[in-house]
């Protein structure tokens, strides 16, 4: 509300405004009172609490304790949350070009002028709207060690079966794989820019000899590159938040997570288990910020380099 | 002539070997895609001997069907759905409220500054919802939230960034004509986005809905922190009780997972052409 | 007028009819209770038949108790639930899903009322429990709980199934363990287990057996990595390297649920099993028709003798309750003797009272006298009293998984325990 009272004399304040823009001012401000509203009470003003909490030593029950940088000196020799760091890093620096690529192939699959798309645009995308929990307790039973049909099918080949859940090597890759079935929305995405891209482009490349992979790089993914930064961007984000499926994976009953020897522990699990499972709220607010601040620089660098983002004049 | 004719021959067996190559892998992996959600049925289908079988049976040779109805009393199934839904829709309603009237007045009005704020606005989709959780969550507990729907529900009633975004990219396609017409009719901004915007733009409150819904449908990380009465959980927190307390009773564990996955799944088979629509929208204006 | 005050007063109590009945019949059945009652929400770590043979005795205090229900649930699965609804400002209002090793550490957070006021008062003193089990519950100057059942670790085996392989006796050191384990092994044409004689588990427990400790109360500093701690890890872990540690996973993850017919001991998939006490109902309730017998850790040169680790779940009042009278009412009312032994002998754990421990009923049983001679024994141990031993577990059962995993020698695993939990209670120190 502040921010509104404050917008609101600024503009007021100001002797260039006429009558009628004042007024239009005005309910545009009613209207949008909502967002600013909501951006104050659950954005700007829980960030800065989040900054100064990080600061504190603060269990809930008993009252915070100012302790200076004491936290973020903590968490420089907190090996476990460099190994999360280090597990997440993982997941966006290797899971996520695996997955965009993957995606985008399937993408161009599909669009091949196949028959039946809608059906297997259908089947692509329905594992990625099923309740997460719900289809990860299925692959917990498909890597299962002993009994999962992934084994089942390795020994079968005559292959030796894999710890997929319980070699610290493997659950990764394993989360990885299990996250390209989950993937259909991203493969959706694509398809859609797909068949936006000009039929009179591609043709007249045809015309001038351009093979199916020239045409591919030269003009389909130029012409879909904003689609493409704008998953990279959307799942960057996304993957320094990993949490649900390696949580259901991983998690035992006496409320621990994160696989041997925290080898599926993601900065999120471990935030979330500073916070709500210890209690410790500043320690994990330092936490939060430091994930603040790598985001925005992933995000910053993004866009730094964005400059292979064709943007075409459309609009 | 002869070579053109031979070469648009060859062009077309070119063609049906690449298109036959293509279907080939289409469905592989199209299977690939089924299979675990296979898996899960028939899974859920067996007893508690044939889950164990090694090698497992493909599809068991007497079905349990009756293990869906054990699953729904194993874990207060129903209690829980209803939960999911109530704060799925309490969220989609809250959604499409705010959303509507702060798209339109991000977009149908002219008022100076507007763009700079939704631009700050519409940075808040890059916030990792981690940074404002804990502040968040002692708020709610000040307020006595902690263990009911509200800290769930009531913050979707003050806007979200990204179906603001989708909504006003809609809105801005309509002609201004249409609002100067009403205006000049003597029709206040309310009345005209109740009269005429809000039947225009139907379909795009459609795809937010629906997005809402699933999304909220799917979440696990929001209940898990502030559920805490079993009664009042959700069923993704139910599924996951049902693994840590009953390891080993996978069947009954898959056959509540089916059925928690139906309501999504059903959804998107009504209502396919609405979500292909909601994806283009979400990832070409990016 | 009248005719219209009378419909106006049906109308209401049409309404709190429909109202009442909607209300009831979304609540469990037996929910009902008079306005003027303490409503009491319990939760328990209990759950199963033990759940059930505790909700015997919740029925009998709410019968005799006009002015008090209490409402039990299960945890069971979920108990960092219990922190999480405590800090959340929604405590229950007794809980005993606090587990002994927990409880200096929930206490010194704020998390407890303290109870010596209470116990006081009902003339509650320590004379009547054990004592190594009455101090644990001290911190501070404050009792923060009570316990009304405890547990002692055992190795529980089948004669018979010893018999089998030749055995007449049961090993009473650590090398004939070895022995007797690896006759029980079965490993079939694949390289797959089927049967197993041990799974070493819980390094608390064998440290101690193996002579060391976890803690220096003294100098309080964390000891985890004492020489006999990491020979005991060694130990432990050399069951993994021997049979591999990816074989192991894909055996155990074949495991049916501890709380049924399917426990891996009761089908044959291990040779010995580490248990409490407990487990002697278990095995009457899902294994009836099993021959099984239970021993003192077996322990190398220089180890302790009847060495046992004890703990249970310690009932608690948490901070900011609404009526902390009618929760000790009910804490009280379960330590009794009477109440305390019916539900330790129904789910057979030692009673923390020396009197209620020690009758017949419960001795009769020599397992159950194994049990309650190793708590009461020189060499019974319990959690150091530290306030981050949530820490120091979590800590020690990760360097467990890695060394048996084959990623760290025992050594390294516990010199960063050790280093990591000391800087951990440095901390909390502060």
């Amino acid at each position: 509300m502040g921010w509104g009272a404050f917008l609101m004399t600024i503009a007021i304040r100001r002797p260039r405004l006429s009558k009628q823009q004042r007024r239009s001012l005005l309910i545009g401000l009613l209207f949008i009172s909502p967002a600013i509203v909501g951006f104050t009470l659950f954005n700007i003003g829980p960030i800065i609490q989040s900054l100064q909490y990080s600061f504190t030593r603060y269990n809930i029950l008993q009252p915070p304790r100012y302790v200076g940088l004491n936290n973020y000196l903590f968490l420089l020799e907190d090996r476990v949350f460099k190994i999360g760091i280090q597990n997440t890093l993982y997941m966006v620096l290797i899971g996520l070009p695996i997955h965009l690529v993957f995606n985008m192939l399937m993408a161009l699959l599909l669009n091949t002028k196949i028959k039946g798309l809608s059906i297997y645009r259908s089947i692509f995308y329905v594992p990625s709207i099923t309740p997460v929990v719900a289809s990860t307790i299925v692959w917990l039973w498909i890597f299962n060690g002993q009994f999962g049909i992934l084994n089942e099918f390795l020994r079968f080949i005559g292959l030796r079966p894999i710890g997929w859940l319980t070699d610290p090597n493997w659950v990764k890759p394993s989360l990885i794989f299990m996250g390209a079935w989950f993937g259909g929305n991203t493969i959706l995405i694509y398809l859609a820019g797909l068949q936006d891209v000009p039929h009179d482009l591609l043709e007249s490349a045809e015309l001038d000899g351009a093979n199916a992979l020239q045409k591919t790089f030269r003009i389909t993914l130029p012409m879909i590159s904003p689609v493409i930064f704008y998953t990279i961007i959307v799942n960057v984000i996304g993957y320094f938040q990993y949490f649900t499926e390696a949580w259901v994976m991983t998690s035992t009953r006496d409320g621990s997570a994160g696989g041997v020897a925290n080898s599926a522990m993601f900065y999120s699990m471990y935030l979330y288990q500073t916070a709500f499972q210890q209690f410790k709220m500043g320690y994990a607010s330092a936490q939060a910020w430091i994930l603040f601040m790598i985001v925005l620089v992933a995000t910053l660098i993004l866009f730094k380099t964005s400059r292979w983002v064709y943007y075409h004049a459309e609009e | 002539m002869a070579v053109a004719i031979s070469w648009r021959e060859n062009r077309l067996v070119q063609d049906r070997i690449k298109r036959a190559i293509a279907y080939t892998i289409v469905m592989i992996m199209a299977f690939a895609y089924i299979f675990p959600l296979y898996w899960l049925v028939v899974t859920a289908l067996k007893t508690d001997v044939e889950i164990f079988q090694q090698p497992p049976p493909i599809f068991p040779p007497d079905p349990q069907w009756q293990n869906f109805g054990a699953s729904t009393t194993y874990i207060p199934f129903w209690r829980y759905m209803w939960n999911t839904i109530a704060i799925s829709g309490l969220t989609v309603l809250g959604t499409v409220l705010s959303c509507t009237f702060i798209a339109y007045g991000f977009a149908r009005i002219q008022w100076p500054g507007r763009n700079i704020l939704f631009l700050i606005y519409l940075s808040t989709i890059m916030l990792p919802s981690q940074v404002t959780l804990i502040p968040l969550y002692l708020i709610f507990r000040d307020l006595g939230w902690v263990g009911t729907f509200l800290p769930l529900v009531v913050p979707h009633f003050f806007g979200s960034a990204l179906y603001v975004f989708l909504l006003r990219q809609f809105l801005l396609t309509i002609p201004q004509e249409l609002s100067d017409a009403a205006r000049i009719d003597g029709a206040s901004e309310l009345g005209i986005l109740w009269h005429v915007m809000i039947p225009l733009m139907r379909p795009a409150l459609a795809v937010v809905a629906l997005f809402t819904f699933v999304q909220t449908y799917r979440d696990f990380l929001g209940p898990l922190i502030y559920l805490q009465n079993q009664q009042d959980w959700t069923i993704s927190l139910g599924l996951k009780l049902f693994q840590n307390m009953y390891g080993a009773q996978w069947q009954l564990m898959m056959a509540a997972s089916t059925l928690a996955m139906l309501p999504t799944i059903a959804l998107f088979f009504f209502t396919q052409k609405t979500f292909v629509r909601g994806i283009a929208l979400t990832g070409l204006k990016g | 007028m009248s005719e219209k005050r009378i419909s106006r007063r049906d109308f209401l109590r049409a309404s709190l009819a429909a109202g009442t009945a909607a209300t009831l019949s979304t609540m469990p059945a037996g929910l009902t209770y008079a306005q003027e009652q303490a409503f009491l929400n319990y939760w328990t770590g209990w759950s199963g038949f033990e759940f059930d043979v505790l909700q015997g005795l919740v029925d009998q205090f709410n019968e005799e108790h006009a002015n008090v229900y209490v409402n039990m649930t299960t945890v069971f699965g979920q108990y960092e639930k219990v922190l999480t609804a405590i800090a959340g400002g929604n405590p229950p209002d007794v809980v005993s899903a606090v587990w002994l090793h927990q409880l200096v550490q929930i206490a010194s957070q704020g998390a407890l009322t303290p109870l010596t006021a209470y116990a006081e008062a009902a003339g509650i003193d320590g004379s009547k429990y054990f004592p190594q089990l009455w101090n644990n519950w001290w911190h501070n100057g404050e009792l923060w709980g009570l316990m009304c059942t405890s547990n002692a670790r055992v190795l529980a085996f089948s004669p018979p199934a010893l018999a089998e392989l030749g055995m007449s006796e049961p090993p009473s050191s650590i090398e004939e363990l070895d022995e007797a384990c690896q006759a029980f092994e079965i490993i079939d044409s694949n390289g797959n287990i089927e049967r197993v004689g041990l799974l070493p588990d819980n390094l608390t427990w064998w440290a101690h057996v193996f002579g060391g400790s976890l803690y220096d109360e003294d100098s309080g500093t964390i000891t985890a990595n004492d020489p006999v701690n990491v020979a005991a890890l060694e130990w432990m872990a050399g069951y993994w390297s021997r049979l591999g540690p990816e074989r192991v996973a894909a055996f155990t993850s074949g495991f049916g649920d501890y709380l049924s017919t399917q426990n891996p001991f009761f089908v044959g998939k291990e040779g010995f099993k580490q248990v409490g006490e407990w487990f002697i109902q278990f095995q009457k309730q899902f294994a009836p028709d099993l021959e099984m017998d239970m021993i003192a850790a077996p322990y190398p040169d220089g180890g302790r003798p009847n060495c046992t680790t004890f703990g249970g779940s310690v009932f608690t009042i948490p901070t900011g309750v609404m009526n902390p009278d009618a929760a000790w009412e009910f804490i009280r009312w379960l330590s009794e003797d009477d109440h305390m032994g019916e539900f330790c002998f129904n789910i057979q754990n030692i009673p923390p009272k020396v009197g209620a421990a020690t009758a017949e009923r419960f001795v009769r049983d020599h397992r159950f006298q194994l049990a309650l001679d190793l708590l009461n024994g020189p060499n019974a141990f319990g959690p150091p009293k530290i306030p981050v031993n949530d820490f120091y577990n979590s800590r020690l059962g990760e360097a467990e998984t890695s060394v048996k995993a084959g990623m760290l020698s025992a050594q390294e695993a516990l010199d960063r325990v050790t280093e990591e939990v000391q800087r951990e209670l440095d901390m909390a120190m502060m």
